[in-house]
């Protein structure tokens, strides 16, 4: 996995933070501390109650911190001016928090006003902003936030809270009131625009798909904001901390996992493929020496036409057009191998059909292929089990 | 929002129509009466203009004054420290409200003597509960999420309060202010009994010296004046309150 951060250096560090809540005996958040890299989006997830949002609010100290010290890019904020604080710090919620009686494009524009920006780049980030986020400036800067849909509403909710530029981003479940087609839209989304931007975000989930989806580190949250593990969502998944963790993360993680590969991960298996123009006669010879009994079609362009087998050549057709499966499982290297799977279990043929950009034919991954791989990742946690078994021994031997 | 436009300003125009034609209805009917020399030293232009100017003096200066109060204890009442003594303090001027609005008026002259002031603070006294309770409804009704939102932006408090709280409670307070001013217009006859004028002294003179044009000349006028009080105050609703809001 490339290192998508600025080594070393975190952006926010928060040591031994603490709030006790007026009259609660329990502290909801006891002596957390954690660091997030500069450029990192770091999901907060946990069951209900956990302290997720108190930590988050304490960040930018809409709840006051009882004890502890909160570091933002190095220096100390724990008591600094929280609304000049505020304005370096975006903030995303639940109900996107919209200003009901302000346009979209004045909503969008409220932090680079309070910067005291002037109003020529205050309007052009206005426009720079929707754009980024998907949204026609033309056509939605002068609405009001109830003539958006409740996605549009959420994009420019996370708009607004970049416009002011800030280098962190708090993100307080920012899709938990979608629906889940648009909700999985608003994630691939957020990516996308995480991929430009490169902000450090933290973000609170208790949906432990959407951290191991969004998240490039995973804080999985016990009892009163208890750290019980920190780390990739391949980690995560991979060699859970504790029981908890384990439980937590639940049934399916080897599935999960998968979730977590891309397709260009595995070697795509060559297949013997046949061009649509070709003599049947020889196509069947080929289909007859094929290890699979098939052969896949291409196209001028080769892009994938259809799979044909023996029975498709019995009689022999005059020429290939229309013969065979249609070959429509196609993915590109971009995909999933839990894509892959999904699509493999729901469509006949040999496998997927990995094509690049163009719909060019680039390979086909199978069973065997996927396989194959959660195998790999199965031998390497355990390795990594023996090797931590061993570090623990002999720290212990030398203690 | 010029779609929304038409929407916006329908229905206005009834209520001018209404007290078009009530006036034009009290005219020709006073037209077809035989008045005496009494009624007719009530019923002329110079006097009916300045009672009625008196009356609609009256109603909008108490309402001002209302407003000038209650927004600002309002405000004061819906600050976090305060929040939690809101209830309390709305109770005890609940029981002041009680009084009636003759009996306020009655005590305050027999400590400030008669005239305009008397009246205008009776009729404040009477109607201040009503809208403060309005402006802390109106205040408290916006969604704590906005607040948060704009504090979580780095906005100060001042700055919520002007630019989130206040316009997003505008239409809850401007409803309060209008039911008060249009029941002050009807209370605001008895100024006649501290001195004040108003329609109120048509209405009484109609009465003392049984002569029914008067008295029914004084009500029309009252009734238009309470009419086109709402007609305002239905105009400045629609104008001040915050777009996008419904
Ligand atoms: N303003 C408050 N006053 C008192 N107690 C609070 C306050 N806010 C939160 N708590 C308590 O602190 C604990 C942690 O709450 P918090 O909102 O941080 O949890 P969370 O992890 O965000 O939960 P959820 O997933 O339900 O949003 C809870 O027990 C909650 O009851
Ligand atoms: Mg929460």
């Amino acid at each position: 996995m490339p290192d998508r951060t600025d080594a070393g250096r975190p952006m926010l560090r928060l040591r031994e933070l603490t709030k006790r809540y007026r009259g609660q005996d329990r502290p909801a958040v006891d002596r957390l501390s954690l660091d997030v890299a500069a450029g990192e989006l770091m999901v907060f997830v946990g069951p209900s109650g956990c302290g997720k949002t108190t930590t988050l609010k304490m960040i930018n100290r809409l709840v006051e911190p009882t004890s502890g010290s909160i570091e933002l890019d190095g220096e100390d904020v724990t008591h600094v001016d929280p609304n000049r604080l505020r304005r370096r710090i975006g903030y995303v919620i639940q109900q996107t928090g919209l200003l009901p009686h302000l346009t979209v494009g004045a909503n969008v524009a409220l932090v680079p006003r309070l910067l005291g920006w002037p109003s020529a780049r205050v309007r052009a980030r206005v426009d720079e902003m929707l754009e980024l986020v998907g949204l026609d400036p033309a056509e939605h800067r002068d609405r009001y936030p109830r003539e958006l849909s409740g996605g549009q509403q959420q994009r420019v909710g996370v708009a607004r809270a970049l416009a002011g530029d800030p280098p962190v981003l708090l993100m307080d479940e920012p899709f938990g009131a979608t629906d889940p087609l648009t909700r999985e839209r608003l994630q691939n989304e957020l990516l996308r625009v995480q991929a430009e931007v490169r902000k450090t975000i933290v973000l609170v989930t208790h949906d432990i798909d959407e951290a191991i989806k969004l998240g490039d580190r995973i804080a999985v949250f016990g009892e009163r904001s208890r750290l019980a593990q920190v780390g990739t969502p391949d980690e995560v998944l991979g060699r859970p901390a504790d029981p908890y963790v384990k439980r937590f993360v639940g049934a399916g993680a080897s599935l999960k996992r998968l979730h977590l590969v891309r397709l260009d991960a595995v070697p795509a298996r060559p297949f013997p493929t046949a061009r649509v123009t070709d003599d049947p006669a020889l196509v069947r010879d080929l289909v007859v020496r094929s290890r699979s009994g098939s052969v896949l079609l291409l196209d001028a362009a080769e892009r994938p036409v259809a799979w044909v087998a023996a029975d498709d050549l019995t009689p022999l057709p005059a020429d290939l057009a229309g013969v065979g499966l249609p070959a429509t499982a196609t993915l590109t290297a971009e995909a999933t191998l839990h894509d892959a799977l999904d699509v493999m279990l729901g469509t006949d043929g040999a496998g997927v059909i990995l094509v690049d950009g163009d719909g060019r034919f680039r390979g086909v991954v199978g069973l065997d292929e996927v396989m194959a791989h959660v195998a790999r990742l199965h031998a390497e946690s355990r390795r990594h089990d023996v090797a931590a078994a061993a570090a623990l021994g002999s720290a212990e031997g030398a203690a | 929002m010029s779609g929304g436009g038409r929407g916006r300003w329908a229905g206005l125009a009834a209520r001018p129509l209404v007290v078009a034609l009530l006036l034009g209805g009290l005219w020709l009917w006073l037209r077809g009466q035989e008045l005496d020399s009494i009624e007719r030293r009530t019923i002329n232009a110079d006097y009916l203009l300045r009672a009625t100017r008196e009356h609609l003096w009256l109603t909008v200066v108490a309402t001002l004054a209302v407003a000038a109060l209650a927004l600002p204890l309002g405000v004061l009442l819906t600050r976090p420290a305060l929040r939690r003594v809101a209830p309390g303090v709305l109770t005890v001027l609940g029981v002041g409200q009680a009084v009636p609005a003759y009996g306020v008026m009655v005590l305050l002259t027999l400590r400030f003597g008669v005239g305009f002031r008397v009246a205008a603070v009776a009729l404040v006294a009477y109607s201040l509960l009503p809208v403060l309770r309005n402006v802390v409804t109106g205040i408290g009704q916006v969604d704590p999420a906005l607040v948060e939102a704009g504090r979580g932006m780095g906005m100060s408090r001042a700055a919520v309060l002007w630019r989130i709280e206040l316009p997003l409670a505008v239409p809850v307070v401007l409803t309060g202010l209008r039911t008060a001013m249009v029941i002050g217009a009807g209370v605001a006859t008895l100024a006649t009994f501290v001195g004040a004028g108003g329609l109120g002294d048509i209405i009484i003179n109609g009465i003392k010296l049984g002569r029914t044009p008067v008295l029914v000349t004084g009500s029309v006028l009252c009734a238009c004046v309470a009419l086109a009080l709402d007609w305002a105050g239905a105009v400045a609703e629609r104008a001040l309150s915050p777009r996008g809001v419904s």
